[in-house]
């Protein structure tokens, strides 16, 4: 029985060869859909709209994916239930909606609605089918990514630290109703500055100048990714003359891709260790990969004879899929994080995009 | 100070020059007149071909063979082209070879022997072919070559609907100037999914002197695909052009909806010294129509003209009164 038990709380890990990976593919950008790939089965399986989908993003739980897709003259949030198909259309007061993020414990979906600089965070609840203003309702808002519970503690704990006080009503409605960061890009007298913020229910606070690099915020920021453990949070700028990863921790703000290359797209491994990014560093584009503690910096695909972007960690942390440019044609595939030979993952001749990994579930969370 | 006239006159409608039997592009996907490449002698370019072919270069008007070339595959399976070292200075057309197959694109090589401090460029904003007739867009081409303009740069939409017949009866006019062309699609000219075919890629940086020229896709529905490898050719070709005198971007429009990383690309981590574009969406409404990022100027033709010419200078890029006849 115990044994039984063990078995039904057990990871299921993705080792080499198995575990699910959802990614985009499609002739042209306007007949996109989301498929879902079976590596142990060596299958792929469209759950996609097929009306120009954008990259998916998984549910805690691994039981949902949710991705944007054309709906009317704009774009929509829909949702699918992987075991059985079932789609839900998030209704949206704004007709440009994207970049959904799930909270940490899959129970809302936040995104950016509307145009340009007029975009909003808004909030979707699956469970009332409500989608509602978060950071209170204001504009320039963009880019969404929940906080671990223990990122925004620390965050608050250092503005204390600081002498720096918050409104308490944001304060209150951020640690009831949890917390994300956004990237507020606004036109100011000097043009547009972007900006990383704090956005509650009610309210948005801008990250403390002192948790940044460079205090004058003279730099675009961009990208905000707190890691799994809601101890540090990564981040981009283009301080130093070129954009970097910055990591920003009790102890401060650590460029740790330092190169005179472009680096973008911070993405945590599980264990919240590693991070992985893309960098131009090679000649072309690839995904490296930086140890928080030692800002030691690995190639793990591309950069040289292929391109490759948009990396996804495997559960396990040992794997990386991500899009690579295979004879010329862009293609979903996987490779070990210590590099290597790139595994095809996604199906057929056509385009392939976003890989996500489906995160390790406990069994049973799939039913939800 | 005096511009671009934009006078109706009678259109003469006459098929794209090469290219296939429908005008689009064929065996040579790149250069092409649309977006030639721009080179100097002994120097090197590359070319996108469906097919390994033998190229050459053949002036208007001469028989083949021309000039033949050298070429190299790359990693990305495009050709690295090299110019012989004394390749007379002149607009070429590219001829590729292969079994049977012959492809000749007029207008695709133009090969510098100077490095000119100072020049004209004619900037022709949005001709849109099919809901205005040629005349206009014609006029604007004679006057270009009349100020002899180094460069002609046209910005979308290029037609109204992105029709075949409207993109082949715009590369037929393109074709009357004497100067290189580089024209950029906007919103209307993909409205029908035909405008890869005539145009390629558009994603693409030339220099020309001391200064770099760098094309940029912002179409209305997918403003530089988020999910594809656009935001890194970007990205490459920006670099590319890092150490210009002037950079100038060439768009169709510039859109405050285009993703922010293509943003931060052109106006923030590398900022573009100028912005060449038919127009300015504005932020909001009743604001100016500047561009809202302070280190990159728009070139935008005054209200009311559609076709200008800009003096290039040590001293920037300004506009420039054509001198009288």
């Amino acid at each position: 029985m115990i044994s039984l038990l063990t078995c039904c709380l057990a990871l299921l890990t993705a080792a080499p060869g198995t575990g699910h990976v959802a990614y985009v593919a499609g002739a042209t950008p306007g007949t996109r859909s989301v498929y879902l790939a079976d590596l142990g089965a060596g299958t792929s399986t469209e759950v996609g709209t097929g009306q120009g989908d954008g990259a998916p993003v998984w549910s805690p739980d691994g039981a949902w994916l949710a991705f944007t897709t054309t709906r009317g003259a704009g774009r929509g949030v829909r949702l699918v239930r992987v075991a059985d198909g079932h789609g839900v259309d998030v209704p949206h007061a704004e007709t440009w909606n994207e970049a959904p993020r799930w909270s940490p414990d899959g129970r809302r979906l936040a995104y950016a609605g509307g145009s340009g600089l007029g975009q909003r965070i808004l909030v979707f609840e699956p469970a009332t089918g409500q989608e509602i203003p978060w950071g209170g309702g204001e504009i320039g808002l963009m880019r969404p990514v929940w906080l671990a519970p223990g990122s925004l503690a620390v965050i608050l704990l250092l503005m204390k630290e600081q002498g720096e006080v918050l409104a308490p009503e944001i304060t209150q409605s951020a640690m009831q109703s949890g917390a994300l960061f956004a990237v507020a890009a606004r036109q100011g007298e000097k043009g547009i500055t972007t900006d990383i913020v704090v956005a509650a229910r009610d309210g948005a606070f801008p990250l403390p100048g002192w948790l940044l690099p460079s205090r004058d915020g003279a730099y675009e920021e961009w990208a905000p990714e707190p890691d799994p453990r809601g101890q540090r949070f990564a981040f981009e700028s283009n301080d130093g003359g070129d954009r970097e990863i910055f990591i920003v921790a009790k102890s401060g703000a650590i460029d740790v891709s330092n190169h005179r290359a472009a680096d973008w797209n911070p993405v945590w491994s599980p264990d919240g260790r590693w991070l992985a990014f893309e960098s131009f560093r090679d000649g072309q584009r690839g995904i490296y990969r930086v140890y928080r503690d030692t800002i030691r910096v690995h190639r793990v695909a591309g950069g040289t004879d292929y391109e490759a972007w948009a990396p996804s960690w495997s559960p396990d942390g040992r794997w990386i899929a991500c899009t690579a440019t295979m004879g010329g044609v862009p293609r979903v595939v996987m490779v070990p994080v210590e590099g290597g030979e790139p595994r095809i993952i996604s199906s057929g001749d056509g385009a392939a995009f976003a890989p996500a990994w489906r995160p390790a579930v406990r069994a049973g969370e799939t039913a939800r | 100070m005096k511009r671009l006239g934009m006078a109706v006159c009678l259109l003469v409608a006459c098929a794209a020059a090469a290219r296939d039997s429908e005008g689009a592009l064929d065996l040579i996907q790149s250069p092409h007149n649309a977006w030639p490449a721009v080179v100097r002698p002994g120097g090197q370019f590359e070319a996108v071909l469906r097919q390994p072919a033998a190229l050459s270069l053949v002036q208007p008007g001469a028989a083949a063979p021309g000039i033949t070339l050298e070429t190299s595959a790359t990693p990305t399976g495009a050709y690295r082209v090299a110019i012989p070292d004394d390749t007379p200075a002149g607009v070429y057309a590219l001829e590729a070879r292969t079994g049977d197959a012959v492809d000749r694109t007029a207008r695709a090589v133009c090969v510098l022997d100077q490095q000119p401090e100072a020049y004209t460029v004619a900037h022709i904003a949005a001709p849109t072919l099919g809901a205005e007739d040629g005349a206009a867009l014609r006029t604007a081409i004679e006057a270009a070559n009349r100020a002899e303009a180094a460069l002609c740069i046209i910005t979308g939409s290029l037609t109204a609907s992105g029709r075949p017949e409207e993109f082949q009866e715009f590369l037929a006019i393109l074709d009357e100037c004497r100067a290189p062309t580089f024209a950029v699609p906007g919103p209307a000219d993909r409205a029908a999914a035909h405008c890869e075919r005539y145009l390629g890629d558009v994603t693409r940086s030339f220099w020309y002197g001391p200064d770099g020229y760098l094309g940029i896709d912002t179409s209305e529905a997918v403003p530089v695909d988020p999910l594809g490898a656009g935001l890194a050719r970007l990205h490459e070709h920006r670099r590319a052009i890092r150490s210009a005198r002037w950079s100038v971007g060439v768009t169709a429009r510039y859109l405050s909806r285009m993703t922010m990383r293509a943003q931060l690309i052109l106006f923030a981590d590398d900022p573009l010294d100028y912005l060449a574009t038919s127009g300015i969406e504005p932020l909001a409404e009743g604001t100016e129509t500047v561009l809202p990022w302070p280190t990159t100027a728009g070139l935008v033709p005054p209200p009311g003209e559609r076709a200008v010419l800009w003096r290039v200078t040590s001293e920037g890029i300004s506009l420039w009164a054509e001198p009288a006849p």
